[in-house]
């Protein structure tokens, strides 16, 4: 493996150099081997790039750089590898090695979600569904690993028992952002977190459009939750678009910035996100193209049999038993957005120390949830 | 033979009995004061022999040694002053005690003979009592804290030939200040409950916290009113009885915070120190090991605002004193014992930006979670009363009827706090229902069917730990205490399960 190192390390030679190297020569030791003559017969390669080649020829750094990455139980893919998706290598930007811990299966290729750091709760909770159901269809969930919907995205694949690999901008090593720590160890243990990176790289901004291609070019789908003007998820999507992938984006609301980004993309002509079965690979584009202006996606025959997975009311449950009626101005009061107590007894006239009572009771039938920020909602909430 | 003044030194808030001995030997003029003093006692002796010069007495020519005993202890203070000049004058053969036999003093001396206050009169008072001795002489600016202690004669002046007068009995004592404890000038309260108001429902956790002694964790955005509430909750608590405000008293007196006022401390201290505090701030420590803000709020409210702003190690070094009520600081040589026995009062935010909750906030659960953890388990573990405090609309606080004023809610915490009081009477250490360990929330907190009910649907569907599990019954033991009934109701559970916003948060995170 250590050949496969010294050709990736070589500086002033990318990706595609280094696969048309691979071509002429078939395996990284015959490049190491070859003479100058041999190297310039190459295409794209000059006498200066030949020479710099030849100067390399060390494998010092190399045998280095592999010791670290065994010593750290982090594994190699070379572009040999069968375990190296075809689909990946459709990229011309492919890079011929991997870095990554964890497990890469058959059939490791799947649908991005990606997004922005700073996200919304609305982002989130359709990350977050769209996940879920990816998770239970056994697609893998590639992301970024980023803070925000990123994280949301491995995280409920990783809950609802899916494999996610999360591409990282920062050797395999590292954890960035900090706080990722668990959801690292959880994605290594149930899926594959992978660098181009060499261990011990630090993040630097450079290197995430390269990340992000990866993302791209390791999916069949690319969904946008939520991207700011100039956010990564743009990027993501931008690289998407030129492999002639399929783009989902989910609409926002026009005020919010962090989603200006995905609205552009639905105004350039991406498709809109408005269910997860839409993520499937099998889910014909050309099938819902909308003949008529009434034929709602969801009223689509297809999608009618998949049930809608929406993990924030999932435990919620429909009363088996006469409400009161405090409750029942409770539930009325709740069928939009989450209140907080104080803002539940303004609107039903209950006596907030009667309130506490009733809520903890129909929270505990199931009738309503907890919300963030102390407050409650039921069915229709949220 | 030695002449023999009685002093007193401090060991933590004690004070304990040093008998200053004096004695003059032949040989070069020098003096020296042995017995472990610190520079305070030893610079005793420059005061002293200009004061005596200033006061027209005579310096002995002589060698002078002078030893505080028990020699074996450490002792610190200015207050040695009095008791050394006084020996001095016996041993000279200038002052010949008429009055009394036996009698105690303190005081530090000013190079004009001046008597000036000192601190820590209240504990020295108090060992003088135990020890037997009835007499005891102080500086007249401490006069009002040495009569805090009943039975005692004492008599305080300004300058030293006042004390000598007398002593030799020349001149009379005429008590003209007026003592009386019981005046107040100001309402100790100016604060009172009813000004918050639209949060009833926080309220009735924060007196269930009061009542049942249950540290509490506020949450909310900036400006929400954490600190309002915060400086509140010592109106509600119930009065410090005598030996209370004795306790307290004497943790100012030694801290040298009581010189001002003099006067017993009565009302619950309430002591919020900023999150830049040091461990020794809060703990106690520094060069005399003197108590930290922990034992300052002793009997009251330590209020930490913004507590998630506090140094790991700082908070974490409080889990010790929480529990056992008190702290000891050990130096090398020796180790001082502070009480330390407060109901914590904690505020923070949310997440980073405070927010949570409403669109504006943009942090990721990783970050709220990572954010929250600055509070180590333990820590959050005794907050048994976690809630979100929610901003009022202050537009519209004319439409919110008055809260409840702080005596109407004083009076149901007292009654709480009464019959916890004859639960616990034959169980050492244990005042409130906030500190019955496993045990005794076993034997105390029984519920009734419907409750029992209750409680095990919920620990069915939440998934409860036991720890978990048995702070919501405690909080439900002092919900069903407030009411007066024997076993708790399916009320109290509903409302004790209501008590911990955090933790029902936390399980509703979309982090792994």
């Amino acid at each position: 493996m250590e050949y496969w190192i010294w050709l990736k390390q070589i500086s002033g030679i990318g990706p595609v150099l280094e696969k048309r190297l691979l071509d002429r020569f078939q395996t990284p030791p015959a490049v190491y081997e070859a003479c100058e003559e041999e190297l310039l017969s190459v295409e794209g390669i000059g006498p200066t790039l030949a020479r710099v080649i030849r100067q390399h020829r060390s494998l010092d750094q190399a045998r280095t750089l592999l010791e670290e990455t065994l010593r750290q139980d982090i594994k190699l893919l070379s572009y040999h590898d069968p375990l190296y998706p075809a689909l990946a290598k459709k990229s011309s930007e492919a890079p011929i090695l991997l870095y990554y811990k964890g497990s890469i299966r058959e059939n490791s290729t799947g649908v991005a979600i990606v997004g922005s750091r700073r996200c919304t709760d609305y982002g989130k909770q359709a990350a977050v569904e769209a996940a879920y159901f990816l998770a239970q269809n056994d697609i893998p969930v590639i992301s970024g690993m980023a803070k925000g919907i990123d994280g949301y995205a491995h995280t409920a694949c990783l809950k609802a028992g899916g494999y996610t690999i999360a591409f990282l901008g920062n050797g395999v090593d590292i954890c960035y952002p900090k706080e990722h720590d668990g959801l690292l160890a959880g994605i290594i243990e149930n899926g594959a977190v992978i660098s181009e990176y060499p261990p011990g790289t630090r993040p630097r901004p450079e290197y995430f459009p390269e990340r992000n291609e990866l993302i791209s070019s390791w999916s069949h789908k690319v969904f946008v939750v939520e991207a700011a003007e100039n956010g990564g998820a743009l990027i993501t999507a931008g690289f998407a678009i030129a492999q002639g992938k399929e783009v989902r984006v989910l609409p926002h609301e026009i005020n919010n910035v962090t989603g200006r980004g995905a609205n552009r993309l639905i105004l350039q002509g991406a498709h809109i996100y408005s269910h997860p079965s839409q993520l499937l690979p099998n889910f014909d584009l050309d099938h819902v193209s909308i003949t008529s202006a009434n034929s709602l996606p969801a009223e689509n025959e297809d999608m009618s049999n998949l049930k809608r997975v929406d993990k924030s009311s999932e435990d919620l449950r429909k009363p088996d038993r006469h409400l009161s009626n405090t409750e029942k101005k409770i539930l009325f009061s709740l069928s939009f957005t989450p209140k907080t107590i104080e803002k539940i007894s303004a609107d039903t006239q209950i006596d907030q120390l009667q309130l506490i009572q009733v809520l903890s009771m129909m929270e505990l039938e199931g009738l309503i949830r907890t919300y963030p920020g102390g407050r409650f909602a039921g069915h229709g909430g949220a | 033979m030695a002449s023999i003044v009685k002093s007193f030194a401090i060991w933590g808030v004690d004070g304990y009995l040093v008998d200053v001995e004096t004695k003059t030997i032949e040989g070069q003029p020098l003096i020296s004061i042995v017995g472990l003093g610190d520079t305070a006692v030893k610079e005793a002796r420059e005061r002293v022999e200009a004061a005596l010069r200033d006061g027209h007495f005579r310096f002995p020519e002589m060698k002078v040694v002078i030893n505080l005993a028990p020699s074996d202890l450490k002792k610190s203070g200015s207050h040695f002053d009095l008791p050394i000049a006084l020996g001095l004058l016996m041993e000279s053969d200038q002052l010949h005690v008429n009055r009394w036999q036996d009698f105690g003093c303190v005081g530090e001396l000013s190079l004009n003979a001046r008597l000036r206050s000192c601190t820590g009169v209240l504990p020295m008072v108090i060992a003088a009592k135990q020890a037997g001795i009835k007499n005891i002489i102080v500086p007249r600016e401490n006069i009002y804290e040495a009569s805090l202690v009943q039975g005692m004669n004492v008599v305080g002046f300004d300058y030293l030939r006042e004390v000598v007068q007398f002593l030799e009995g020349e001149k009379e004592y005429n008590i003209q200040q007026e003592i009386n404890f019981h005046a107040r000038a100001e309402d100790p309260y100016p604060a009172d409950f009813n000004e918050v108001q639209g949060q009833e429902a926080m309220l009735e956790y924060i007196v269930v916290a009061a009542a049942g002694g249950h540290n509490l964790l506020m949450i909310g955005a900036p400006g929400c009113g954490k600190s309002m509430i915060a400086k509140r909750i010592p109106t509600i608590l119930p009065s410090m009885t005598e030996q209370e405000a004795l306790e307290t008293t004497k943790i100012y007196s030694v801290a040298g915070m009581l010189k001002r006022t003099g006067h017993l401390i009565k009302e619950r201290p309430f002591r919020a120190p900023h999150h830049n505090a040091s461990t020794n701030a809060l703990i106690g420590g520094g060069n005399n090991a003197t108590p930290g803000e922990i034992s300052l709020a002793h009997n009251g409210v330590l209020f930490l605002d913004e507590i998630a702003e506090f140094s790991k190690k700082t908070l974490d070094a409080l889990r010790q004193p929480m529990e056992d009520q008190q702290v000891t600081i050990s130096r090398v040589r020796y180790s001082n014992t502070y009480p330390a026995s407060f109901m914590l009062v904690a505020a923070m935010n949310p997440c980073p930006c405070g927010n949570y909750g409403s669109d504006k906030c943009r942090c990721s659960d990783y970050e709220v979670i990572k954010y929250r953890q600055r509070l180590s388990g333990p820590i959050m573990d005794r907050m048994d009363i976690q809630k979100y405090v929610q901003p009022v609309n202050f537009i519209n606080l004319s439409e919110y009827a008055f809260g409840k004023s702080s005596k109407e809610l004083r009076e149901r915490v007292e009654f709480a706090r009464n019959i916890q009081k004859k639960r616990f009477k034959k169980i050492e250490g244990i005042n409130c229902n906030a500190q019955m360990g496993h045990a005794l929330i076993k034997e105390f907190c029984e519920l009734d069917a419907e409750g029992q009910r209750l409680l095990q649907v919920a620990h069915d569907r939440f998934k409860y730990s036991a720890r978990t599990y048995y702070k919501y019954l405690k909080v439900a033991r002092t919900f069903a205490d407030l009411d007066d009934v024997a076993s708790i109701r399916k009320k109290d559970v509903a409302l004790a399960l209501m008590a911990r916003d955090l933790e029902k948060e936390k399980a509703g995170m979309m982090v792994i």
